[in-house]
């Protein structure tokens, strides 16, 4: 049996469940907004019923500078600094074999169309080791993951930063994580 | 989610070999199936001939093979790959979507691969049975 199991990283970690949301938000916290044209300065998990998940966890968050650079609390830094731990998201893939993975990609697009770029918003991933962030937008921009060797449990640590384009929610965004195993 | 599509191999020496059958059953914390195969072969200096995929052990997929009885004059007459792979394809979304096993996309994939460069895909839903193929 294959599973994902996506988690915000923090003091407690905070397992994004099936129907909860990856919020990215302002400086004030939960469901607060973030600027048009500037980056997440808080990242949650939000529940069906709109409960802030991540309440307590201290959740990370990364924040886009620039192509090299990011902000995860402790100012400017070099994208090459940024420790797993350090990373918003965490991808868990696991299988009860012991299996490799390769050409796993992660990007956003527009929740129906997966070639399609995400509405009204700006998107930015960068892998742990990588040095510059990935505009990955649509599955042809995709930021590519490294392989992993046999091992029935492996671990993505991605650093994840959203910037709104314009004003109000923004509904047609979602994140996908692909890969191939055997 | 029990694995429904698995795979069917045939080797160089005659023997057939299924997924979940005899020494090719998932162990848990052991190389998988297919990469037990495949070191099975090398240590024994064969290659595979064929590959299928079944679902729910009823519907059977082909490629193109190697085979040396075939029953069409078509089979006959098509080009031979020169190697045959397996592995499984799956996805999920983070924000907005279900991302339980359950739920993601979850595809077992074999493909042809020619002389040529080319390679034949063919891909079945893990959740249905329904295939599609590809030319990479």
């Amino acid at each position: 049996m294959a599973t994902f199991t996506f988690t915000l990283q923090g003091s407690s970690d905070t397992v994004i469940g099936a129907t909860d949301r990856l919020q990215f938000a302002g400086a004030g916290g939960f469901d607060s907004k973030v600027t048009v044209g500037a980056y997440n300065d808080s990242t949650h998990v939000k529940s069906s019923g709109n409960a802030d998940d991540s309440s307590g966890n201290t959740p990370r968050n990364n924040k886009f500078v620039a192509s090299g650079t990011g902000d995860w609390g402790d100012g400017t830094e070099s994208l090459t600094a940024i420790l797993d731990a350090e990373c918003a998201l965490k991808i868990n893939f696991s299988d009860a074999a012991s299996v490799a993975i390769t050409d796993a990609i992660f990007y956003a697009y527009d929740g129906s169309t997966t070639t399609a770029v995400p509405t009204g918003v700006t998107f930015q991933a960068a892998e742990q080791g990588d040095s510059a962030w990935t505009n990955a937008e649509g599955s042809a921009a995709a930021l590519t993951l490294t392989d992993q060797g046999a091992a029935t449990s492996h671990d993505y640590f991605i650093a994840v930063s959203a910037s709104p384009e314009s004003v109000g929610l923004k509904s047609a965004f979602a994140l996908r994580v692909e890969l191939t195993y055997s | 989610m029990i694995k429904k599509v698995r795979w069917i191999a045939s080797l160089s020496n005659g023997q057939t070999l299924y997924e979940e059958r005899g020494n090719f059953k998932t162990i848990d914390g052991e190389l998988s199936p297919w990469l037990r195969l495949l070191s099975y072969a090398t240590e024994n200096n064969l290659s595979i001939t064929s590959i299928a995929l079944t679902f729910d052990e009823r519907t059977r997929y082909n490629l193109p093979s190697l085979g040396k009885s075939p029953k069409f004059h078509a089979f006959a007459q098509a080009a031979k790959p020169i190697a045959f792979n397996f592995f499984r394809k799956m996805g999920g979304d983070v924000i907005e979507g279900a991302i339980d096993q359950e739920t993601a996309d979850h595809f077992a994939v074999i493909e042809a691969q020619y002389e040529s460069g080319q390679i034949i895909q063919l891909w079945v839903d893990d959740t249905n049975g329904n295939a599609w193929t590809l030319m990479v």
